[in-house]
C-alpha cells in the first residue's frame, strides 16, 4: 500500500490535465469558480495516474473509469487496482492498494462551535475534552473517520458518531475493525489511510516537477 | 426563509462573488467539502433549535433543498 502527495500545481500548468477526465467529473470541474479550487482537483486526478503508472505501469485514460453505487469512482478495467484521492488546501493525496482502501487530508483550520461534539463518539469526545493540542486531534479524528467513510463507500450513510477512530498513546483506537495510519504530510496537514489490513503505507511525496513529465503509454 | 438560510450560508461558507439563490448547489458551486457541511448543519441547527439526523443531510444539495427542510421542521 502507498501513500502519494502532492502540493497542488498551478492552474496554467493543471489545466491540460482536463484531457485525462472522464467527461462528468471535466465538467464537474469546469464549473468550479476558483482557478486554485480546478488545479487541486486536477492535481488529485493527475496525482492517481502518477501513481497507477508507477506502481503498475498503466496510464488511465477517460474511458478506464466507471462509477459505483454512491459515486466511487474504480478502474473498469483493472477493478483489482483499489484507490482514494483527496485534496485539502494546497495538498492532493492518493492511497493505492490492491484491496478496498480509503483516504482523507485536511488542512487544519477553526471550526465552528459544535462540530467536535457532533462528529465524535463519545469516548473519542471524551478524549478531545482532555487533549492538549484540541485542533490537532480534531483534524486526526476527522480525516481518521472520514478515511474509514471513503473505505466503506457508504458516504453520509454511516452516522459519524456511530464508530470510534482515535490516536490514544502510540496507537489508534477502533471499534471498526479496521486498519488506520495517520500522517502529517506537510505543515499544517492530517492525513489518514483505512484499509482491513496489512502493513503501514509507504508515503511517497510528488513533485510538481514530476507531474509534469509525460505519463507515457 | 431563504433570506436567513442565505445569510446562514453566507456567514459560514466562503461564497466569493457567487449570488446565492434557491438553485445555488453547496457542492458544486460553493465547493464546500465534508467538513463545511457539518459546520453549516451545526449553524442551522443553533439558529432553528433543532437537530438535522445524518441521514437527513444527504438531501440537501441545493439551498432550495434546505429551505423547504427547514420549512417542514420548523413548521
Amino acid at each position: 500500500m502507498k501513500a502519494f502527495f502532492a502540493p497542488a500545481a498551478p492552474y496554467a500548468l493543471a489545466r491540460v490535465w482536463m484531457d485525462g477526465l472522464w467527461e462528468d467529473k471535466a465538467r464537474r470541474i469546469e464549473r468550479m469558480r476558483r482557478d486554485t479550487d480546478k488545479a487541486l482537483a486536477l492535481t488529485a486526478h493527475r496525482l492517481l495516474c502518477y501513481a497507477v503508472k508507477t506502481v503498475y505501469d498503466i496510464v488511465p485514460g477517460p474511458q478506464d473509469f466507471g462509477l459505483m453505487v454512491r459515486g466511487k469512482p474504480y478502474l473498469v478495467t483493472a477493478p483489482d487496482i483499489h484507490f482514494s484521492i483527496s485534496h485539502s488546501g494546497g495538498m492532493a493525496m492518493c492511497a493505492l492498494h490492491g484491496e478496498p482502501v480509503g483516504a482523507d487530508i485536511e488542512k487544519a483550520r477553526l471550526v465552528g462551535k459544535g462540530v467536535p461534539e457532533r462528529v465524535m463518539s463519545e469516548a473519542e469526545y471524551r478524549l478531545y475534552r482532555d487533549a492538549e493540542d484540541r485542533q490537532t486531534l480534531f483534524f486526526q479524528i476527522w480525516t481518521l473517520k472520514e478515511a474509514f467513510i471513503k473505505y466503506s463507500g457508504e458516504g453520509l450513510g454511516i452516522p459519524l458518531r456511530s464508530f470510534t477512530v482515535c490516536p490514544s498513546g502510540s496507537g489508534i483506537i477502533t471499534d471498526t475493525g479496521c486498519a488506520f495510519w495517520l500522517m502529517q504530510p506537510a505543515d499544517g496537514y492530517q492525513a489518514a489511510v483505512c484499509a482491513k489490513g496489512g502493513a503501514e503505507p509507504e508515503i511517497v511525496m510528488v513533485s510538481e516537477e514530476q507531474l509534469a513529465r509525460p505519463l507515457g503509454k | 426563509m431563504f433570506e436567513k438560510v442565505k445569510q446562514i450560508i453566507e456567514e459560514n461558507v466562503d461564497c466569493g462573488n457567487i449570488k446565492i439563490v434557491p438553485e445555488t448547489d453547496l457542492i458544486s458551486d460553493l465547493q464546500i467539502n465534508s467538513l463545511d457541511l457539518v459546520e453549516l448543519v451545526c449553524a442551522f441547527e443553533v439558529a432553528f433549535n433543532i437537530v438535522v439526523p445524518e441521514k437527513d443531510i444527504r438531501k440537501l444539495s441545493k439551498v432550495s433543498d434546505i429551505v423547504a427542510y427547514l420549512e417542514k421542521r420548523v413548521a
